[in-house]
């Protein structure tokens, strides 16, 4: 027996993390920051939601703001903290930065069991305020929590979509593919990817973190472990690093495989083999698409060879460029030049839209 | 992104939410039976992580109450059904799973899960009118909070912290150091203890540690550097093994109090095992209840029930729950929960086996059953009354428990 309740509390979950795969798309996929920290932006974005959300007169007193204010500060507080995080540790590359960034996101945890008049230690913080909850019933709930996850799911996949489209997201890329050439061009790499870094860190507390947060109804540190962050990686690679519907697909996909596991009923003493099925079905998952779709179920190639096709310019009989042209122009999309060199594989790789040239 | 995909996407879900309040007949507190008509009782456990040595007993001990009941011919003239679903010993594993229990296994009673989630659910659990028994939760956050719809079989972490300064006083320790781990089992206790402790004119020094670490030789000479008198630790077992090997290479001799995560038989095969004591909420090992069930225990598993495991408290759960349903006639959750502290709680006749009670109560007597891990007697929040702790040490490789001991209300916050 399949309960629509069971597969929207699935569902939810799984937009939850599709917010935080397209997150990490953009500073890895685009950006190439191998970040292992996503976990610790997500804790900070849910607890300062939560604490600038909850009652004054709570366990653990918050401040007692509207939701939309509260996701506002959150999206603040996490963006600076990724600022703070991402000053130092970008000025390394690589694993350099990765370690750094796990590093960081431990810190981060820490931080929150040691403090425990503001976040409740270990113990948590127990209370969390949801939008429109008032509003409906216990049973309907649920609806309304995934339908929300759905909206900001897509809010980001439109800013996300913007980047891919913008000369940001092209300078990204560039940074990503070679370095010195998108130098050359006159982009501030470091200056590139610490707004990134804290972009990213602003939509994890606006977004990410609050939903988390509703979707938990509780906050404990545990939750944030790097567990949460190489779940994240592992529906990044399983969706396809660069690409944008990706992020998505690859959560929805993951958490599918993961959660749909529990339809199958099993008598009480079979229970620790259905238990053992989760994980192998993951590594499975994970095996089978680098084996076989090793850029992932979507590819970044397949992206922006549809953004080349959707911009490429159709010489009108009128002699006139093309809307999409001028639209791409007008968003200040440019060609960067460094496209002409092509001295570098992953450049040679990448199909730009022609019209744009 | 194309902006006609949002409104769709939205679109399906709001069909989707539409057509599930049509087809989902379920309803508040209306907790009903599975396809076949059997009652489920529902245990949310963490058969995989962190949690999961504790489960195999546990689910084995749930097994024995549900078997024992369908022997005595159901509860209601049904059947009884475990469904086991695993938590995987986190939060967001208990929300799923609970959410797969209360809507697709359609459980008219919960057990079985552990302090973080029980504390995310608690307000679901509410809403939903589920009736819920934690056979092992320690988390204070229950103390004042229970007693409607979620109960507790076991000690909180308020009285396991207490116990550990209240043995450590009397044992004439001034200087106390303490490891722990940063998790709510094991620093909940410890931040009572060291209170207590402290309030009791001691000192105390502690050392925070993470589960999974590859070497703890730092935290241990940490810990130790203050010449303490004794150290407690509380951990798991996974930290706390390596932490006494190395307790022992570096030779410290001092008495160490462990946290009942690590009442295992692993701890008890330590080469400083003599020198570990622990304090857990004891099982009451002459109770007519406790030997019928130690002796299930033992022909299904093969092993002793131990009360570091909850085992004993697993099989209460689910007795107490059937009872519950017997006394209250009915199979909705607020009228079973009604009923709970009524069959836990004296006064009443004293029964040790559903079979007892559910005669008892057929024959319009109240009931106090008197369960395999302890009396039961709950207070007003849920609570057990007066949980009967006691001290065990490792004799010949075994845990064995000592003397019995009653929290000291003066050390008490």
């Amino acid at each position: 027996m399949i309960s629509i309740e069971f597969l929207t509390t699935i569902a939810t979950l799984a937009f939850v993390y599709a917010m935080a795969n397209q997150l990490l798309n953009i500073e890895a996929g685009w950006g190439g920051m191998w970040d292992l920290g996503i976990a610790g932006l997500i804790a900070v974005g849910a607890y300062s939601y939560v604490l600038l959300t909850t009652a004054t007169d709570a366990y653990t007193p918050g401040l007692g703001l509207p939701v939309l204010v509260g996701m506002l500060g959150a999206g603040v507080i996490t963006g600076l903290v990724a600022l703070v995080i991402g000053w130092p540790a970008l000025r390394l590359r690589g694993e350099y930065f990765l370690i750094t960034t796990f590093a960081f996101a431990e810190i981060l945890r820490q931080l929150i069991i040691i403090n425990r008049d503001l976040t409740g230690g270990t113990f948590g913080l127990t209370s969390v305020t949801k939008p429109l909850e008032a509003e409906f019933t216990f049973e309907a709930y649920p609806y309304v929590r995934l339908v929300l996850a759905i909206v900001l799911t897509g809010v980001i996949w439109m800013i996300c979509s913007r980047i891919a489209t913008s000369s940001y997201g092209a300078s990204l890329r560039a940074a990503r593919d070679n370095e010195p050439l998108a130098m050359a061009m006159g982009k501030s790499i470091k200056t590139l990817r610490l707004s990134t870094y804290a972009f990213v860190g602003l939509l994890a507390g606006l977004f990410v973190g609050p939903a988390y947060a509703w979707f938990l109804g509780a906050l404990v540190p545990s939750i944030f472990t790097s567990s949460l962050t190489f779940t994240i990686w592992a529906g990044l690679v399983i969706g396809g690093i660069g690409s944008r519907f990706g992020p998505i697909l690859g959560a929805l996909t993951l958490t599918a495989v993961s959660e749909l596991v529990r339809l199958i009923e099993v008598s009480p003493q079979h229970a620790n083999w259905l238990s053992a099925v989760h994980p192998l079905l993951v590594g499975v998952l994970l095996i089978a698409v680098l084996r076989w779709r090793p850029d992932g179920l979507l590819s970044e190639r397949a992206t922006f060879a549809r953004l080349r096709r959707r911009y490429a310019p159709q010489r009108s009989s009128t002699g006139h460029m093309p809307r999409s042209h001028h639209h791409l122009r007008e968003s200040g999309y440019e060609r960067p030049n460094y496209l002409r060199l092509g001295d570098h594989r992953g450049l040679q790789d990448v199909r730009w839209p022609q019209g744009v040239a | 992104m194309k902006s006609h995909l949002i409104p769709a996407a939205i679109g399906v879900s709001l069909v989707l939410a539409l057509s599930a309040c049509a087809s989902d007949g379920e309803s508040k507190g209306d907790n009903g039976s599975s396809a076949d008509g059997d009652i489920v009782f529902g245990q949310l456990i963490g058969v995989s992580g962190d949690y999961a040595p504790f489960t195999p007993p546990a689910n084995a001990a749930a097994e024995i109450a549900v078997e024992e009941i369908n022997a005595a011919g159901g509860v209601l003239g049904k059947q009884v059904k475990l469904v086991i679903e695993d938590n995987r010993s986190t939060v967001d594993g208990a929300v799923a799973g609970f959410s797969k229990l209360t809507t697709v296994s359609n459980i008219t009673v919960l057990g079985g899960m552990e302090s973080d989630g029980q504390v995310a659910l608690f307000d679901q659990i509410h809403q939903r009118e589920l009736p819920n028994i934690c056979p092992s939760c320690g988390t204070t956050f229950l103390d004042d909070k229970g007693g409607k719809f979620s109960f507790r079989i076991t000690a909180s972490d308020s009285d396991a912290g207490i116990i550990v300064a209240q043995v450590m006083r009397d044992a004439n320790v001034k200087k106390l150091a303490m490891i722990v781990q940063n998790t709510e089992g094991a620093s909940g206790p410890a931040e009572v203890a060291q209170e207590a402790f402290e309030r009791a004119g001691g000192e105390v020094t502690s050392v925070s540690i993470e589960p999974g670490a590859s070497s703890y030789n730092s935290e241990v000479a940490n810990a130790f550097k203050s010449k303490p008198e004794a150290l407690y630790l509380a951990a798991g077992v996974e930290a706390g093994l390596p932490i006494l090997r190395e307790i022992d290479r570096r030779g410290y001799d001092v008495p160490i109090f462990v946290s009942p995560d690590l009442i295992t038989d692993e701890i008890a095969k330590v080469p400083n095992a003599d020198q570990i004591s622990a304090a857990l909420t004891a099982f009451d090992t002459e109770s007519p209840a406790y030997k019928s069930f130690a002796e299930r225990f033992r022909a299904k598993t093969g092993g002793e029930p131990e009360s570091g495991m909850y085992d004993a408290n697993a099989y209460d759960q689910f007795i107490i729950h059937a009872l519950a349903i017997e006394a209250a006639k009915s199979t909705k959750g607020a009228d079973i929960a009604g009923k709970i502290i009524d069959v836990a709680s004296a006064p009443g006749k004293k029964v040790y086996s559903f079979e007892e009670g559910k005669a008892a109560l057929e024959a319009g007597e109240d009931i106090d059953f008197e369960g395999a891990s302890s009396s039961l007697d709950l207070n007003e929040f849920g609570n057990l009354m007066s949980p009967l702790l006691s001290v065990l040490t490792i004799q010949n490789g075994a845990w064995v428990p000592g003397e019995q001991v009653e929290v000291d209300p003066s050390l008490r916050g």
